[in-house]
């Protein structure tokens, strides 16, 4: 880099605040998803608005891409710098702004970490709804930049649903708040529209949030099954009998052999081919009974066992259990690769015998935990990074179980993102031409193009022009 | 009759109507039922397409809590489809108008169980539209969850056809509640707001929390609840019998209305109450949401302006388009997307 740009990000945010050592960069070379690996150029950590916009000023007149940055728990590489990117570590941005209870909003940076929102509004009787399975470490201003989800998104929404305002900084160095107090857009829904946008269109400088008060009461059921079959089928007829769980979270024989030699063992008896695991929750008197449903409906199948968690601790544990099971994979595979498809809800067996038909076609060993209620898999693809041949074998399977997802009228993707990992397979989902009606979206919030380079569309499109012709009617 | 022909043919005529509208130098506008109708300050020479008969269910599958369906289709046919496997889409407008469903969805219309079920918009998960730049697009997906690329529902939820023509919406569905009941209080506006309070304590999230102020200026609370009986049994031991059901109040025509949509702050709803003036209003108290109506075009361009001036929301959903234009963020990018999904500017 020029020394003369050197110089101008130092003054922009202190000599401190800019990394070039190459070593030290070598921390920023990927995210969670670590199948591509790119040093970036720089990475600068500012700490107010006005140095990020003067950051962006100064890349944008050198031509120089680049990303924002959080915590680095995506899992597509949506913060894996590309082309030469500056890095915007924007962790020192992690303050709660302002707790406004009357109106239920509260105000962050974007460097805050998920569930410190949550605990800072515990005392107030509320919380921060979108819960991603990495919500110990992963930042608001990611799950911002990916429109996270978690297990809690099926009654609650994602993070779309949540965010109220938000102060941005366009490609250009403008400062921008988006949206009003009451969540209300006025025309074009330009909120709705950047939430998700995996950091292409602008950068979020502060967001203003929901709170959701807090549910009353919850009770855990936890279902165990000796057939997939079963337990999908269970899981269409708990949400065709009018219950939608505030979760609904399914393991196969695979993941339960590894989360029982976790750090949170439930004790499951051995031989079990998938585990349900349901809350409900909401109003007091209505807990029980609608606990009792989920009872009656999961009885009702070829089931070993229900159980209704009898304390707060057993409830933890089991949740606990569940939330560390991708980390659990660690303990009988040196690496995973995990894939994130949706399937409506009803073609659940079929998905799953499909993806169980993949694996072992390639000789795959294949764990499934995931979000059964929304039809959102988590296929994890065991493999060893020493193995070139079954790296591409997992990379190939990976890509096959995203066609089969959207063959049965689904998603390449529920919450992890497009990033670069699901670029090409964006075709999969979108013909040239709806790929070329997002492509103008890019091209409308950033022409230069400089904004994560290589992120979220394929990366040539074969039919689009930045001024389409119009469409003539033969 | 267009009930026999493809998408593809109607998708044709839709086109060719673009073209037709770009030779005559017309604007285009789709029309649904018409109840949204807004009236342009400057209005120009314009076709008007009807979308009634794009009212074809395209897929259902009850046990997915999804359906896609064709924009002509009232929302009154279609909650009758889904009652059939006790679903419904919880949109109830203040103003118990009809819309279909392409219309609700444009007009980024809202309704008063939005506290208890979430807005509208956010039912809307994918959309088939024809736009004049790309022709016919899908956007979104037919899943109740997905991030592949960008969220573009949103540039056609509340834009009024001003990218392109909504042919198809598909949809989040609602199980139907085991039992609902409903409690109405009359009185001023403190004594209102302190029984809001109580029943936010008791049980959360209700159904509505709907302040309601009528023609004559009366003030009401209609507190819904849609569950269990276990929670209706305690709610009436606490809040009094209340009712199984209560109609919303009729509203008259009075003439030349201008109908206001939006949502404010909750700290500001009571102030909305106390300075709405002649009108009728309704402003649910969980969400911020609100539905009013006035007679007095420089009274709706005073509220329209107050409400701003708040951090608050606000559009006219129908009658003279009266008070001053939002600022739209970033008008340069809405300038390109404009150019880009719309090129000769035939859409409204």
């Amino acid at each position: 880099m020029e020394d003369s740009l050197i110089e101008a990000l130092k003054m922009a945010v202190g000599a401190r605040y800019l990394v070039l050592d190459p070593m030290a960069l070598l921390t920023y070379c990927c995210d969670g998803y670590t199948l591509a690996e790119e040093s970036p150029r720089a990475v600068v950590l500012p700490a107010t608005v006005e140095e990020v916009q003067a950051v962006v000023k100064i890349l944008s007149a050198a031509n120089i891409p680049f990303l924002a940055r959080g915590a680095g728990t995506s899992l597509s590489g949506g913060a894996t710098p590309l082309n030469g990117s500056v890095i915007i570590h924007l962790s020192r941005m992690n303050k709660i702004c302002e707790i406004d209870v009357e109106n239920r909003v509260v105000v962050v940076e974007p460097g805050v970490v998920n569930v410190h929102i949550t605990r800072a509004l515990e005392p107030y009787g509320y919380y921060y709804a979108p819960d991603p399975s990495s919500q110990q470490a992963c930042t608001i201003g990611g799950n911002f930049a990916e429109n996270s989800g978690g297990p809690h998104c099926l009654k609650y929404g994602v993070t779309v649903n949540h965010i109220l305002m938000a102060e941005v900084v366009t490609g250009a160095g403008e400062v921008v708040r988006i949206g009003n107090l009451a969540g209300e857009p006025e025309g074009p829904d330009l909120l709705g529209l950047v939430i998700g946008s995996e950091g292409t269109l602008l950068v979020a400088t502060k967001l203003w949030l929901r709170m959701t008060p807090k549910p009353q009461d919850s009770q855990t059921v936890l279902a165990l099954f000796d057939e997939v079959g079963e337990a999908s089928q269970a899981v269409s007829d708990i949400v065709a009998a009018g219950v939608i769980p505030a979760a609904l979270e399914m393991m196969d024989q695979l993941a339960i052999y590894a989360v029982e030699r976790g750090a949170y063992p439930v004790g499951y008896p051995p031989g079990l081919a998938a585990v349900l695991l349901i809350e409900v929750d909401g109003e007091a008197h209505e807990v029980p009974a609608v606990a009792e449903d989920v009872h009656t409906v999961l009885s009702a199948h070829q089931v070993r066992e229900v159980k209704m968690a009898a304390t707060p601790e057993e409830k933890a544990r089991w949740w606990a259990n569940r939330k560390t099971a991708f980390g659990a994979m660690g303990l009988i595979s040196r690496q995973y690769y995990v894939q994130d498809g949706v399937i409506p809800r009803s073609r659940l067996p079929e998905a799953l015998s499909r993806i169980a038909e993949i694996g072992q076609r390639y000789d795959i060993q294949i764990a499934n935990v995931f979000h059964a209620g929304d039809g959102n898999l988590h296929p994890l693809l065991l493999y060893d990074e020493r193995d070139s041949d079954l790296v591409e074998r997992v990379i190939a399977a990976g890509s096959e179980i995203l066609e089969a997802c959207v063959q049965l009228g689904g998603s390449i993707t529920g919450e992890h993102g497009v990033g670069i990992e699901k670029r090409e397979d964006m075709r999969r989902q979108f013909n040239d031409t709806e790929l070329s009606a997002q492509y103008a979206v890019k091209d409308a919030f950033d022409p230069p193009g400089l904004l994560n380079q290589g992120k979220l569309l394929p990366s040539a499109p074969t039919c689009f022009e930045a001024k389409p012709a119009p469409v003539q009617s033969s | 009759m267009a009930i026999n022909q493809s998408r593809e043919e109607r998708e044709q005529r839709v086109l060719s109507a673009f073209a037709q509208a770009r030779q005559d130098g017309l604007r285009f506008r789709a029309e649904g039922l018409g109840h949204r109708r807004r009236q342009d300050r400057d209005p120009s020479p314009t076709l008007t397409y009807d979308m009634r008969d794009w009212d074809q269910v395209v897929s259902y599958q009850p046990q997915d809590l999804v359906a896609t369906v064709g924009a002509g289709l009232p929302l009154s046919h279609l909650n009758r489809l889904l009652s059939e496997h006790r679903q419904w889409i919880p949109l109830r407008v203040a103003d118990g108008q009809d819309d279909t469903v392409g219309g609700a969805v444009a007009a980024g219309v809202d309704g008063i169980l939005r506290g208890g079920y979430g807005s509208f918009r956010d039912r809307i998960l994918g959309l088939q539209v024809l736009t004049p730049g790309f022709g016919s697009i899908r956007v979104g997906s037919q899943v109740v969850k997905s991030v592949a690329g960008y969220n573009l529902p949103r540039l056609f939820i509340g834009t009024r056809g001003a990218l392109g023509v909504i042919t198809e919406v598909t949809l989040k569905i609602s199980p139907k509640p085991r039992v609902s009941h409903c409690w109405i209080w009359r009185g001023p506006l403190q004594e209102l707001l302190g029984h809001a309070r109580e029943a936010e304590s008791l049980a959360a999230p209700w159904a509505t929390l709907a302040f309601i102020r009528d023609w004559d200026q009366g003030l009401a609370l209609r507190a819904e609840w849609h569950g269990r009986q276990q929670t209706v049994d305690y709610l009436v031991e606490r809040l009094g019998p209340g009712q199984a059901d209560a109609p919303l109040e009729e509203l008259a025509s009075v003439g030349e209305q201008v109908v206001l949509k939006g949502a404010l702050p909750r700290r500001e709803l009571g102030s909305l109450l106390e300075s709405w003036g002649d009108g009728f209003l309704v402003a649910e108290w969980q969400s911020g949401g609100f539905f009013g109506i006035t007679s007095a075009r420089n009274q709706a361009e005073a509220l329209i302006a107050w409400i701003r001036a708040r951090s608050g929301g606000v559009e006219v959903l129908s009658g003279p388009n009266v008070g001053p234009d939002h600022a739209v963020p970033l008008p340069e990018v809405w300038r390109r997307l404009k150019e880009s999904y719309d090129p000769d500017g035939i859409l409204g």
